[in-house]
């Protein structure tokens, strides 16, 4: 007769079934980590691509917004002196937070997982 | 605008088949048969072959399988795995419009429609305006929040929110921009030397052995530009659905 | 010379400093890369750093755009 390990309080634990979940836990926790490092490492071209546009295109929007705002308030030049400095700072803001992104890497997951790690 | 013999020659749209509804032109243009070449290519391509799938792939299937799982990998790593399971059509549609667009614009006497900020700002203005009509389903009026940055204090928020949706609304605009400027440039380039090539008589092979090598970046610019393209759209779907 | 293809002239020359700008931001951003190969764990501080180096080297080309759109549109 086999002896089942028992615990002194609650049922007694089914020892195939905790393999199962550990097993279950560890597949999925292995399929993250090689999802993630299929991915193409970041930095390269397509990231200065990425970037180069990005501080132009603020600067544009910017004027433009600035100069819309100028036609329908009338206040010419300021619109345009507003609207370019605030071109350049989310122009800035743009680089810096891609940039950051490439120099210390994707914030480490935790939306995804729901339970707590436990071991 | 330019003329035929210019480098900007190349762009001009011609008229094939010239339609109208009232004063509003609808002509069937070179642009349009490229585009719609590249999807009658695109969906034989993908229905093509794997209407008879064999277990090991040809290597057409194989063309098509490792697209659909590139494609299927870039969104589900960067948006997540159910949320990214509704969006890979559009991304995937996406992808493979642009690339086949570049690529075929490489193709000599051919057309790049995706050379005209009018294409690149369609599209982009289209993923700008789905990934905010997203974000306004799922989170509501919470949305909003975007735009004020976490642990900033609140009085600089009269300047930090203006640069917040200026930033947002960077968007639509760098995203075509940087399509558009990258295909105009290139074949420009490209355009450029070869008037040098024929220009130069003898000493022709020198802008000659130039473009060739320029050839062979610009296809790798082509598949750097749809995927660059892509991602970032699946970029925008994340910030959409997570960080809103 | 009349004074449009003067301002002209002038707007084109104010984009001479561009080639300044570049050879800026490229330095900045290889000592930063050098920075972070030698010593990755350096790498919070020196990012702030670089960060703020590109943005200053980043104002001069926008001086030199203020000078070029000036001359073009304003004076």
């Amino acid at each position: 007769m086999v002896a089942v390990p028992q615990m002194s309080e609650g049922t007694p634990p089914d020892p195939l079934r905790q393999l199962g979940q550990r097993l279950d836990r560890a597949q999925r926790e292995r399929a993250a980590e090689t999802r993630h490092a299929d991915a193409p490492p970041p930095g390269g071209l397509g990231f200065g691509f990425r970037i180069g546009i990005e501080l132009v295109a603020a600067l544009c929007v910017g004027l433009a917004l600035g100069w819309v705002f100028d036609r329908f308030v009338g206040t010419r030049p300021w619109g345009l002196i507003v609207g370019f400095f605030l071109g350049v700072a989310a122009g800035m803001l743009n680089v810096f937070r891609e940039a950051k992104g490439l120099i210390f890497g994707p914030p480490p997951p935790g939306g995804d997982r729901r339970e707590g790690r436990l071991e | 605008m330019a003329s035929e013999t210019s480098p900007l020659g190349q762009f001009t749209i011609e008229r094939l088949v010239s339609l109208h509804i009232g004063s509003l032109d609808i002509s069937y243009t070179n642009s349009a048969l490229l585009m719609t070449i590249v999807v009658v290519l695109i969906t034989a391509l993908l229905v093509g072959t794997t209407r008879h799938a064999s277990l090991v792939p040809g290597r057409l299937q194989s063309i098509a399988e490792l697209s659909y799982e590139f494609v299927l990998g870039m969104v589900r790593e960067n948006v997540g795995d159910a949320d990214g399971r509704q969006f890979f059509p559009l991304v995937f549609s996406i992808f493979m419009f642009i690339l086949f667009g570049n690529l075929l614009g490489l193709i000599p006497y051919s057309f790049t429609f995706t050379s005209h900020i009018v294409v690149t700002f369609a599209l982009s203005l289209f993923v700008f305006l789905f990934v905010t009509v997203v974000a306004l389903i799922r989170h509501g009026i919470r949305f909003f929040t975007f735009f004020f940055p976490p642990g900033a204090p609140i009085i600089m928020a009269p300047l930090l929110v203006p640069i917040e949706i200026i930033s947002y609304l960077t968007r639509p605009v760098s995203l075509s921009l940087r399509l558009f400027a990258n295909m105009l440039a290139g074949h420009t380039i490209i355009a450029v030397f070869a008037g040098f090539t024929v220009a130069l008589g003898i000493f022709g092979f020198l802008p000659l052995a130039f473009n060739v090598a320029l050839l062979g970046l610009e296809v790798v610019i082509a598949a750097l530009q749809a995927y660059v393209f892509a991602i970032l759209t699946c970029l925008y779907l994340s910030d959409a659905v997570h960080l809103h | 010379m009349d004074p449009t293809s003067a301002k002209m002239i002038g707007a084109g020359l104010a984009a001479v400093a561009l080639a300044g700008v570049g050879v800026g931001i490229g330095n900045v951003f290889s000592a930063l890369v050098s920075a972070i190969a030698r010593n990755p764990a350096s790498r919070d501080q020196v990012f702030g750093i670089g960060m703020l180096g590109f943005a200053l080297t980043e104002a001069v080309a926008f001086y030199a755009l203020i000078i070029s759109l000036l001359l073009l549109f304003v004076l």
